[in-house]
């Protein structure tokens, strides 16, 4: 089969697309009510699309993600509270045009350029996953073992308070994985004789509790927030201010694409990085920045849905999860027998072809959902979270029983709930904690690799590994990579990083 | 000079809980080593995991909660009441009955609407009405698109 017959699959069921524009519609609204995120709607249907086929469950999953990357922003625009964490720096611009009475236009601006941006963010995923999956066939188990690092080094030191406090959690969660029986040996690890624990713990119980339960328990503190609506007037955005921005927009696009594709980063690091580039490189915008300027809202909405795209080129080619969300879809693929990595090119074109099909019309389906249903919008986010708390408990509840039929799921649901809430309220992010429990099983079949073919003595290991990365380009690279990350974080790179700024800003005062 | 940040109440103890779960699991990962011990088995893993664990916490306890301002605590129940407070409380506490009453297969249609009436008259007790009306269509409305769109067993 080519190309073109692959990409057309959707449309030869119409099911598939019928199921994409439900989960764009679904993605928009969950993300744009503060409190509810893409990450959370995602991880309740893993579990409720369980018994499905693998493309409608695919098909429905991937609309909730592009919608979801997009609908935090109507919230961030009216209500001035970013519905999802990558809408942050739309609230920037969004909010004070809404107060200058353009939230239509604000909210036209941001729909347009979040669908540029993700048709943008895909084209790269369908240019690049081909080249990335070939190149990543030559990847040696130890490589694999230092992207598995790289993603759990990314995901700690990207928006995180503390890069010890998400290395602990992103340990933590590989240990969660490791618990259960040993797919080698045999031998029982950490079950203490209980039955329940010994096919191991389930990734998507963990996941429906550490994004749904304890996210309800969270917004708990926040159940008083006043919510201040802006009216709404014209939406649809010309022809003519959209292709007045289209530089910007690639631009912001291309940073949204790459920060996307990065392990553990995502659209909320990629939004605030276009932004800043944005604010950086606009020379007069008509409106200063922070007081309403239109490349405000291009930069950010470009760039997070353009992530979606980058995000999934190294779920799909190397088997690591771009952002917590694209983790949650990579545990979905397991369960329906699928290995994401680069073996999935070759294996299920078909598949690939798919994704990236169920994400172009995702990105059409935004468009008209985005400029429309403003009524419906203003009705949804006045559900107070005192009544919106309890459902998300029911699903969640019913999500973690979906799986197994089994009520203890649903005590573990909870118990991870309570953790993650605890962590959350102490700055312990739990999305490098659902990234290592994902990855725990490739983490351990690498280093066993590793191990084994290292040789039986410590001496031989060590020669072997250290000659197999100066020897190799990819395992140096990534190795490098490593050495970069961990001394970035070190108080000498911080205070070399400060000293540039403070002269690059002095300069700019100068002139 | 930047303003020392401020330490959350019951933020040490919560890193105190956690370096203790991580020396447990420690101990049990070291059982499982002297068992088979070799790197590559089955121990391995979790040995190098807990070791990782254990240094984190530890840096976090003496590093970087200690170079915070402390908070102004007069109990340690006040780091308790700072994850917990009452609200949180009281709603974990009906999740726990909720599942609960799962559990005894009291069937979902029975739990649900109630669970969901009394946790939304906790929060909103103005709204007895609409909290019925609420409990009731949301109960209905997540029978019908579980059992029957995503054929979903319910508990």
């Amino acid at each position: 089969m080519s190309t073109w017959s692959y990409l057309l699959i959707p449309f030869q069921n119409p099911l598939l697309i019928v199921l994409v524009a439900i989960g764009t519609f679904v993605g928009i609204y969950v993300a744009a009510i503060p409190g509810l995120t893409g990450t959370m709607a995602v991880a309740l249907l893993v579990s409720f699309t369980y018994g499905w086929n693998t493309h409608s469950a695919l098909a429905i999953m991937l609309g909730v993600f592009m919608g979801a990357a997009y609908g935090g922003s109507r919230s961030a625009i009216l209500l001035n509270i970013p519905g999802a964490p990558s809408a942050v720096a739309t609230a920037f611009d969004g909010y004070p045009l809404a107060l200058k009475g353009q939230a239509g236009k604000a909210i036209g601006v941001a729909t347009v350029q979040s669908c540029l941006g993700g048709i943008i963010g895909i084209l790269a995923l369908m240019l690049f996953t081909p080249l990335i999956s070939k190149f990543a066939m030559n990847f040696a188990a130890r490589d694999y073992l230092m992207l598995a690092f790289i993603g759990m080094m990314m995901v700690g030191s990207l928006g995180a308070k503390s890069l010890t406090k998400s290395l602990f959690s992103a340990v933590l969660g590989i240990m969660l994985g490791t618990v259960g029986m040993d797919a080698v040996t045999g031998a029982q690890r950490f079950t203490f004789g209980n039955a329940y624990l010994m096919p191991g713990i389930s990734p998507i119980v963990a996941m429906i509790g550490l994004f749904g339960c304890s996210e309800a328990l969270i917004q708990i503190f926040n159940k008083d927030e006043k919510r201040v609506k802006q009216d709404v007037d014209k939406i649809i955005p010309s022809f003519k201010s959209t292709l007045k921005y289209i530089p910007l927009t690639l631009k912001s696009s291309a940073i949204g694409t790459l920060v996307g594709a990065l392990p553990g980063a995502g659209g909320s690091i990629a939004a605030l990085l276009a932004y800043d580039q944005a604010k950086r490189s606009t020379k007069n915008p008509e409106v200063p920045f922070g007081e309403g300027a239109i490349e405000g809202l291009v930069a950010p909405e470009s760039a997070n849905n353009a992530a979606v795209g980058g995000a999934c080129i190294p779920m799909l080619t190397l088997g690591i999860p771009g952002d917590p969300v694209t983790a949650i879809i990579m545990g979905a693929m397991f369960i329906h027998g699928l290995q994401p990595g680069p073996s999935l090119m070759t294996k299920t074109p078909d598949l690939f072809y798919l994704i990236v099909m169920c994400l172009l019309l995702s990105c059409v389906f935004m468009l008209v959902f985005g400029l429309t249903g403003i009524k419906i919008f203003t009705k949804v986010v006045e559900i107070s979270t005192g009544r919106l708390m309890p459902i998300i408990i029911v699903l969640s509840a019913v999500g973690a029983y979906a799986i197994n039929k089994n009520l203890y799921d649903v005590f573990w649901m909870v118990a991870f709930g309570i953790i993650g809430a605890v962590m959350k309220r102490y700055d312990y992010p739990t999305a490098p904690m659902v990234l290592g429990l994902i990855l725990a099983s490739m983490i351990e079949k690498n280093l066993r690799a590793v191990l084994i073919l290292g040789g039986a003595s410590e001496e031989g290991l060590a020669l072997n590994l250290i000659t197999g990365i100066f020897t190799n380009p990819i395992s140096l690279i990534l190795f490098l990579i490593i050495v970069f990350t961990i001394l970035s974080q070190t108080k000498w790179y911080q205070r070399q990083k400060a000293a540039r700024e403070q002269k690059r800003t002095a300069r700019k005062a100068a002139k | 000079m930047a303003e020392k940040q401020k330490r959350k109440p019951g933020e040490q103890g919560f890193a105190l809980v956690l370096l203790a779960a991580s020396l447990l699991v420690l101990v049990e990962s070291v059982r499982m080593f002297q068992a088979s011990p070799e790197i590559s088995s089955y121990g391995g893993l979790p040995l190098i995991l807990s070791i990782l664990m254990v240094l984190f916490m530890g840096k976090v306890i003496l590093f970087e909660n200690r170079r915070m301002e402390k908070p102004e605590t007069k109990s340690p129940l006040d780091g308790i009441r700072y994850v917990f407070s009452k609200d949180v409380a009281v709603f974990t506490g009906l999740i726990l009955l909720y599942c609960i009453a799962l559990y005894f297969r009291l069937g979902f249609l029975v739990c649900t609407p109630i669970f969901l009436f009394v946790s939304m008259q906790f929060f909103i007790p103005r709204g007895i009405k609409s909290n019925i009306i609420y409990s009731a269509v949301l109960t209905a409305a997540v029978y019908v698109v579980f059992t029957l769109i995503f054929r979903v067993q319910l508990p």
